[in-house]
């Protein structure tokens, strides 16, 4: 009577307590794997994170840059180092229904007359543009000192190779009209535009 | 308190206040059994009184029962007044002393909006930036524990090399910061996120980063007049970033949370989020490029003519808007350094100054208005006139002779002038004057504006007449000179200069300002007949035939006004000028217009010297860059003078 109640429990004990075992084996191995994907996606999400920090602040500083090298100073200093002018009086073409054309205004040549401060570059300090000397020399002259004063002035944008063409360039787009207008004079009075930069042609 | 205390002896008396019940009970003594340190005397001890305990039980029971259920709720009744007490009555003050300690509430900084030009180019905006701190204390601690292991002392030393180029300091320098008393130093301001990073990567002990914003100012000096500049904070201090800063400022918001005692955040509380509000963004009116250019001009100019300073303003023709406000040798917005404390932050409103000759053309487009005078009127002019006991003289020398009314206005007499003015009278005269609002604050968005000064009537002294049509005795800025000849443009109506386009709030909508109404002040044939006459100045023959642009009608009138000598006594001084010009192209359809103003020029004395070439370029730059083209028509021949033979063959064609 005692014998088989007590048998019977032990034989169904066996799987049971196996079963357990497994249980709670399997739970522990799933609970380190889980914890192990959790630190790894830990891991992941702070590498990602610091890179995405980086890349913020890298944006910022590239937007700050395209900023400021998109201010006009720093486009008029680029301009004047690949050897550019403003330009003189314009002319427009005014082109009928009967495809006639006609010229408006007094096309001309530019003319060097105020060449362009080179501005602090974007990264440069805090200064005010230097005072800017040449404008009332002659084309030729003009041109030579923005060859020779630029890449001092704005050392990331000039380079040797495009101020040379810079002094050919001017000299070339400004022929005597220019030179002979504007003669180097002792007083630094802006000069008579009554006989037209470039002349009426 | 003797009843929880421990018992003496098994069969013991309690020491009760009712003495009579002579047994102890043994069952509570049981219930308390563990306590009992003496096991073995037990089983002896219960036998024997079992027996006669029953009859006294009842009774005793009853009144043990009694009596613990008056101690329990007596207990309870404590332990509950100090629960209503620490939860009802000072349950709040716990509370947030407890918050206090758990939850943190954090300022989340609004992003200051943007200041923009007509095309939404921006003039400022604002960018994240860090600010590097060091704590000195920790910094010290640091060294000395180096020194301890390794032996040197070179970590202070070390750390000053590794950030002096990063922060733009010297090393020596940095390193009395880095050692400096307290816990708390701040090493370098508004870095780039970039360059924080590569501090951080440095992985020194004791330098922090902390986040903030920083101002930006692409074009630095461009426009910088206009858009002023911002405190250290970051509020607006002066300009559009002062008189729109509530728009700009935008609204803090805050992030709560909890932490546990670690500080790490509590994930399951709940965190309220404020979010910041940004600023919103002004679009102004000023065309960038334009501005850049203007001031380049003015810079250049000034520096070429020895002059104190110029300003300059360029207006659209039609609706006022300001294109351009410009003054020489402006600050640099992003430097408050570069602000120099003794001129006005905005001169092309805040600085007034003696216009000159350059309004003579209001006296004339009176007198046109009340059909004193026509174009070809001819005046004779005598060499000087006398008026209020004033002898006044033209610029120079001539006998009399016989101009038109074009040619007054075009060579600038003064006796020619006054007697256009003394057929007007000085009331009609001076109810122009205020027509085109002389004297008057045109209203525009910025701070401090000037209104100049224009006499009252009834303060007049004799001799006020005698100055007052050629533009002295009287005073305005360069804005209100261009909103004078914006009326001359916009064929006789003048609409109060603006500078703001439009308002962008935080959620995107938009706030354009309403476009001011005009108020007529000649007739649209006035205006037209004006300008042909002021064509004449630009022309062979006309005092500013420098600001000329070719293939071009241009309209304008120069004017060079005596200044006023504080070293002697204010009398006007014969060599202290303002050079002014102001005019509009083409002049027969007019696009924009532009005010100059040359503050004592040392080189070119006249408003056609100075004033006038710097038209002559703005224009042609404007042109160009607006692409407004030639109207085609050919300007109306006025003659100047009535010629002999003589003056005939030695002036200009367009002179007779």
């Amino acid at each position: 009577m005692t014998s088989e109640p007590r048998h019977a429990p032990r034989a169904k004990r066996a799987p049971f307590v196996l079963l357990i075992v497994g249980l709670m084996a399997g739970g522990m191995c799933l609970l380190l794997a889980l914890n192990t994907a959790s630190a790894a996606n830990e891991v992941a999400r702070h590498d990602l994170s610091t890179n995405d920090q980086s890349a913020a602040a890298q944006l910022v500083e590239l937007e700050n840059e395209v900023q400021a090298s998109a201010a006009p100073a720093n486009v008029a200093a680029a301009a004047a180092a690949l050897g550019m002018v403003p330009a003189g009086n314009p002319a427009f073409l005014e082109i009928d229904k009967s495809g006639k054309v006609r010229v408006m205004g007094s096309a001309a040549p530019a003319s060097v007359e105020p060449v362009v401060i080179p501005h602090p570059a974007p990264t440069a300090t805090k200064t005010k543009p230097a005072p800017q000397k040449s404008a009332k020399k002659t084309a030729n002259k003009t041109a030579k000192a923005t060859s020779t004063k630029s890449p001092g002035k704005t050392p990331s944008t000039t380079t040797g190779k495009t101020t040379t063409s810079t002094g050919s360039r001017a000299h070339a787009g400004a022929p005597a009209a220019a030179t002979s207008s504007t003669a180097p004079s002792p007083t630094p009075t802006p000069t008579p535009e009554t006989t037209l930069p470039g002349g009426n042609r | 308190m003797t009843r929880f205390g421990p018992p003496a002896q098994p069969p013991r008396r309690r020491p009760a206040p009712s003495g009579a019940r002579s047994r102890q009970p043994q069952r509570p003594a049981a219930a308390r059994r563990p306590t009992r340190p003496s096991r073995p005397a037990r089983p002896a001890a219960r036998r024997p009184v079992r027996p006669n305990r029953r009859t006294l039980r009842l009774g005793a029971v009853h009144g043990r029962v009694r009596f613990g259920f008056a101690a329990v709720c007596t207990l309870l009744l404590v332990i509950g007044g100090r629960l209503v007490q620490l939860q009802g009555l000072d349950g709040s003050k716990y509370a947030a002393g407890a918050a206090a300690q758990r939850v943190f509430t954090l300022t989340l900084h609004a992003m200051r909006g943007q200041i923009v030009d007509r095309d939404g180019t921006p003039l400022a905006y604002t960018s994240t930036a860090q600010d590097i701190t060091a704590d000195p204390m920790q910094i010290k601690a640091a060294a000395k524990a180096q020194q301890k292991l390794t032996g040197r002392d070179d970590l202070v030393a070390s750390y000053a090399t590794k950030l002096a180029p990063l922060v733009g300091m010297r090393p020596q320098p940095l390193a009395t910061l880095l050692t400096g008393p307290g816990q708390y130093a701040l090493v370098a301001t508004a870095l780039s996120p970039v360059t924080a990073e590569k501090i951080a990567a440095l992985g020194l002990a004791g330098i922090y980063s902390q986040a903030t914003t920083q101002r930006q100012y692409p074009g630095r000096t461009t426009a910088a007049n206009v858009l002023g500049t911002v405190h250290a904070d970051g509020a607006g201090a002066a300009g559009i970033e002062s008189e729109y800063n509530r728009v700009l400022a935008g609204k803090d918001g805050s992030v709560t949370y909890s932490t546990d005692n670690m500080g790490n955040v509590n994930p399951a509380s709940s965190t309220v989020t404020d979010p910041a509000r940004n600023g919103g963004t002004v679009r102004l009116t000023l065309d960038q490029s334009l501005q850049y250019t203007a001031q380049q001009y003015l810079d250049t100019a000034v520096r070429e003519s020895g002059a104190r300073g110029a300003e300059m303003v360029v207006l659209d023709a039609h609706t006022a808007q300001v294109l351009a406000m410009a003054s020489s040798h402006t600050f640099d917005a992003a430097n408050p350094n570069t602000i120099n404390p003794n001129v006005p932050m905005n001169p092309p409103v805040m600085s007034a100054f003696e216009p000159g000759s350059v309004q003579k053309s209001i006296t004339f487009a009176a007198a046109l208005q009340q059909h004193l005078i026509k174009p070809n009127t001819v005046i004779s002019v005598p060499p000087t006139i006398d008026m209020g006991g004033v002898t006044v003289a033209d610029a120079w020398y001539h006998p009399t002779e016989r101009f038109t009314a074009t040619g007054v206005l075009a060579e600038s007499s003064n006796v020619g002038t006054l007697k256009v003015a003394q057929e007007l009278g000085p009331k009609v005269w001076d109810w122009y004057e205020k027509k085109f609002g002389v004297g008057q604050k045109t209203g525009i968005e910025l701070p401090g504006e000037s209104g100049g000064y224009l006499p009252p009537l009834k303060q007049w002294s004799a001799s006020s007449f005698a100055n007052l049509p050629f533009g002295q005795g009287e005073s305005m800025t360069v804005l209100q000179l261009a909103s004078i000849y914006q009326t001359f443009a916009n064929n006789g109506v003048r609409v109060p200069p603006r500078i703001i386009q439009s308002v962008t709030a935080p959620d995107g909508s938009v706030a354009a300002t309403r476009q001011p109404v005009g108020e007529r002040v000649v007739s649209a044939k006035t205006a037209a007949t004006l300008r042909t006459m002021l064509e004449s100045v630009t022309l062979p023959g006309g005092t500013g035939i420098k600001a000329a642009v070719p293939g071009y009608r241009v309209a304008g009138k120069t004017g060079t006004a005596q200044q006023p000598d504080p070293n002697h006594g204010g009398a006007y001084s014969s060599w202290m000028n303002w050079d002014t010009f102001a005019g509009m192209i083409p002049a027969d359809n007019p696009q924009f217009v532009v005010a100059i103003m040359v503050d004592n020029p040392a080189h070119g004395v006249e408003g056609g010297d100075v004033a006038a070439p710097l038209f002559h370029q703005i224009a042609t730059y404007e042109i160009a860059h607006a692409h407004i083209p030639p109207t085609g028509s050919q300007s109306r021949h006025v003659p100047l003078q009535v010629c002999d033979a003589a003056t005939r063959m030695a002036s200009p064609s367009t002179v007779c």
